[in-house]
């Protein structure tokens, strides 16, 4: 990286806390959900900030700086916690389980999740189904339902391609379906069904 | 070919659902819903998990002092230049 500068210090700081600071809930909310603890969510988001400063000449003020500040944000998550922990990708994992289960539940389950079923659904339920799916698929879900980033943003945060996103996208929401399906029989609210 | 069908509904319905269908899309697939009821089901569904998400997930407050101490390592790395 040249010394390109060009902002003046002044101009980092205004730049900073009127382009970037606005955006610090929606920030720990995202790392929230990412590491799913507070500390580590604090962590992340003050990391985040500090690279966003050191980086801010190659911010484009008037760009989308809440996407700009996500990628920081996804790949510092990336790079902290992924390599600790060396996980087989269980992305796979859940793909797969996801196309058997698709497969089954046709099969064996006559129970369906049914619009009321979800209205029934509480708070905790949704977001325990959520923090559950694996760490990719709830991604996608929390950029695109929650902060209602476009698929092309998406595709900037994440890194890649758009088919990508969608593809993602579908399986997350297959996959959080099956979730709230458990949830649902488990918690009985099939009997609600004449 | 009625896998082919559902798989172009499927992605219509998903771009309509996210807000990022054309109006010919949009209108497109409310014309395909008025006569596919596996489609109308699975549109509502979709749709109501869609809201339940933006409702009931839980937004966890972002620590008071949070921004603070974000302010004050910025000052401090800026007056250190």
């Amino acid at each position: 990286m040249g010394e390109r500068m060009s902002y003046e210090n002044k101009d980092k700081q205004r730049v900073f806390n009127e382009e970037f600071m606005p955006h610090i809930d929606a920030m720990y909310n995202f790392a929230f959900r990412l590491t799913l603890d507070e500390d580590d969510a604090k962590d992340l988001v003050q990391e985040t900030f500090m690279k966003a400063y050191r980086f801010i000449n190659s911010f484009e003020t008037g760009t989308n700086a809440k996407a700009w500040l996500f990628r920081i944000l996804k790949n510092s998550f990336i790079n902290n916690y992924r390599k600790k922990s060396k996980q087989p990708n269980k992305v796979d994992y859940q793909e797969v389980e996801s196309y058997y289960n698709s497969d089954s539940v046709n099969e064996n389950i006559t129970t369906d999740l049914r619009v009321e079923t979800v209205q029934h659904l509480i708070g905790d339920e949704i977001t325990n189904a959520l923090n559950s799916l694996d760490v990719d698929f709830r991604t996608v879900i929390i950029l695109c339902d929650l902060e209602g980033f476009t698929y092309e943003e998406m595709a900037k945060i994440l890194d890649i391609p758009i088919g990508t996103v969608r593809s993602r996208l579908h399986r997350a929401r297959n996959l959080l379906k099956e979730k709230l399906k458990q949830y649902a029989s488990s918690l009985g609210y099939k009997d609600k069904r004449k | 070919m009625e896998l082919e069908q559902n798989q172009a509904c499927t992605e219509l319905l998903l771009l309509v659902i996210d807000g990022q269908a054309t109006e010919e899309q949009h209108q497109e697939l409310m014309r395909h819903l008025e006569e596919c009821e596996s489609c109308r089901e699975e549109y509502l569904l979709s749709k109501s998990i869609k809201d339940s998400l933006k409702s009931h997930i839980k937004i966890n407050g972002t620590p008071k002092d949070l921004a603070n101490s974000i302010q004050n390592k910025i000052s401090e790395t800026a007056s250190l230049k």
